[in-house]
């Protein structure tokens, strides 16, 4: 069985996201001998974009470049990519499942007259048909939701879903570029862009996050969270109640509304473990609890518990961490 | 001003929630059906702009008859008119089809200005029917919105502020157009008693699918795109070592567990 599969690529901090990286390996699997991955980029500018889709295993490259795709816009790339796909028919189409990745998908499948399946934490061929695995009901539940659309088979995938490929998994197929297909006029613009509080919280790629809950007691209760992860060189992460109280901002929130990590360690400080938390950071390689809940729910998917003051037990913790890390 | 909110029913909670084999999600023993919390603030969204501008606000649901409730509260909240789109084909709808109803049904009210949905139901977290909208009804889409912050049926223009992984965008559409809001984005007002005496003495227009033109073949099990196979537990935890101890001691073990597995 040889497919041909389409990864949506964005763009990350430098060159492509690492969600692109991470889907383009899962497409090759996905493609089957013989069969193609064709990373396709719409943007204002291709630098590095071609050589990062191949690095990460794409066997083929779309370019469309015009200064009307600089941003996302959902009538653009729905544009563009619809055109395109109409043109061309490929079996799959992938994409980062990101707030706007979500949007792009819904409107993509809707221009091509077939459905999207969102957020996939897995994707596997059951005989002919392509079936993801989704967080349902916040995560309570998991659906495992076939997409039997007879155009594309369209489906975002979660960030941390699958491993980042082996650099140079690729590749190195052609490259091409289109002419994006775009609407006369935009009914949409983007008036601008406020990043959070001047500095980007790079969840997503960290190998250390710690995450502040409730149980810090108020927003100056994050200051032990802040010293941990300083110390660990680790991220600040937090609960959806903490985020809607507004203790920090959204861009902290782990979870099924929020951001789905999986670094090497993940320390929970004062988080009881709501399932929409759990669904954001369950697969961590090593997961710490600290609670004075011994029956809070974080304890279930702990690799490590503690229980107890976190106020007493965090600054230990921190202190100790410096101690050997420094000998 | 004429919005069109739309509202959903979802299980009261996860506990019993199976899929029957045409992908149609249900609850135990027929179990309890509410709105979706999310609803409250699309329907708040619309009202304000209904206060501040004039106009009118719908509401608008596709399902059975037991929707009605739903569509009853959203009457007692304060909105002008609500519909039902009931039928028997609708079965099985998953949402990329049920956005073809809901675009039938607004084509049906038609001469909209704005759209209004939550931004993803309670039940499937899904996200998919605000955009698919927009491109049925080829009209823009803006999700995710955490503020409108101006809305102007003059100049037929809306401007929003949408809050993604990063920070806060904000964006301006045409009108008219259909967009999503965030929990938080106001606070949804009570339903008064005297709201909610009048709501349960109005009748809410049903319609069929052939009342709105929508062909039962695109939707429903047979129509829909994708399907549910199976609704699972997630998977079952590893177990976890317990760490004892006084503060000093728990840290101490803790530290030389992750040193020892060269975590850092």
């Amino acid at each position: 069985m040889s497919k041909t599969i389409w990864v949506v690529a964005q763009r990350g901090e430098s060159g492509i996201s690492r969600t692109t990286k991470e889907i383009l390996g899962k497409a090759k699997e996905l493609a089957g001998d013989g069969g193609a991955v064709a990373g396709i980029y719409c943007g204002a500018s291709k630098d590095g974009v071609a050589e990062g889709l191949q690095a990460a295993g794409a066997s083929q490259v779309v370019l469309m470049v015009d200064p009307k795709l600089d941003t996302y816009v959902a009538e653009t790339y729905t544009s563009a990519l619809g055109a395109l796909a109409r043109d061309r028919k490929p079996d799959v189409i992938l994409i980062p499942g990101t707030l706007n990745g979500k949007e792009l998908a819904a409107s993509l499948a809707a221009s091509l007259d077939g459905g999207a399946v969102q957020d996939c934490t897995h994707l596997d061929w059951d005989g002919d048909v392509l079936v993801g695995t989704r967080a349902f009901f916040g995560g309570n539940l998991t659906a495992t939701v076939e997409n039997r659309s007879s155009g594309p088979k369209i489906f975002s995938v979660k960030p941390k879903a699958f491993p980042l490929p082996a650099d140079g998994a690729g590749g190195g197929g052609d490259v091409e570029e289109v002419a994006p297909e775009l609407p006369a006029s935009a009914r949409t613009t983007v008036v601008e862009f406020l990043a959070d509080e001047g500095k980007t919280v790079n969840l997503i790629d960290a190998n250390v996050i710690v995450s502040g809950g409730r149980g810090l007691g108020d927003p100056e209760g994050f200051e032990i969270v802040n010293d941990l992860a300083a110390a660990l060189g680790g991220a600040v992460g937090a609960s959806r109640a903490v985020v809607d109280a507004g203790w920090i901002p959204y861009a902290h929130q782990v979870g099924q509304t929020g951001k789905t990590v999986k670094p090497k360690l993940y320390i929970a400080c004062g988080i009881s473990g709501a399932i929409q938390h759990l669904a954001g950071m369950r697969t961590s390689d090593n997961i710490v609890a600290i609670n004075k809940d011994e029956n809070a729910p974080i304890f279930k998917v702990a690799h490590y518990g503690l229980v107890g003051d976190v106020f007493e037990i965090v600054p230990e913790l921190t202190k100790k961490f410096k101690e050997a890390l420094q000998g | 001003m004429k919005a069109i909110v739309f509202v959903k029913e979802v299980p009261e909670t996860p506990e019993g929630v199976s899929v029957s084999e045409n992908g149609q999600v249900q609850a135990a023993g027929g179990g309890n059906f509410l709105t979706d919390p999310i609803d409250p603030f699309a329907i708040e969204t619309a009202l304000q702009i209904k206060d501040a501008k004039g106009g009118e606000v719908h509401a608008v649901t596709a399902g059975n008859s037991r929707a009605e409730k739903i569509l009853k509260e959203a009457l007692a909240m304060g909105v002008d008119n609500s519909y039902l789109v009931a039928d028997d084909a609708l079965e099985g709808s998953d949402p990329n089809a049920i956005a073809r109803v809901l675009a039938g049904a607004a084509k049906k009210i038609g001469d909209y200005d704005l759209l209004v949905t939550g931004d993803r139901a309670a039940d499937d977290n899904s996200s998919i029917v605000t955009a698919a909208l927009a491109q049925l009804l080829d009209i823009p889409v803006l999700t995710f919105v955490s503020e409108v912050v101006d809305f102007d049926a003059d100049a037929k223009k809306i401007r929003v502020v949408r809050t993604l992984e990063n920070g806060r965008q904000v964006m301006e559409a045409t009108l008219p157009a259909v967009i999503s809001v965030m929990k938080g984005i106001h606070e949804p007002r009570y339903p008064s008693l005297l709201g909610i005496r009048k709501a349960s003495k109005r009748e809410v227009p049903s319609w069929s699918l052939a009342d709105i033109g929508v062909d039962p073949s695109t939707v429903g099990a047979a129509g829909s795109p994708t399907k549910i196979r199976s609704l699972d537990p997630p998977p079952a935890p590893s177990g976890v070592e317990m760490i004892t101890g006084s503060p000093e001691e728990m840290a101490a073990t803790l530290v030389q567990r992750i040193m020892d597995k060269k975590v850092l």
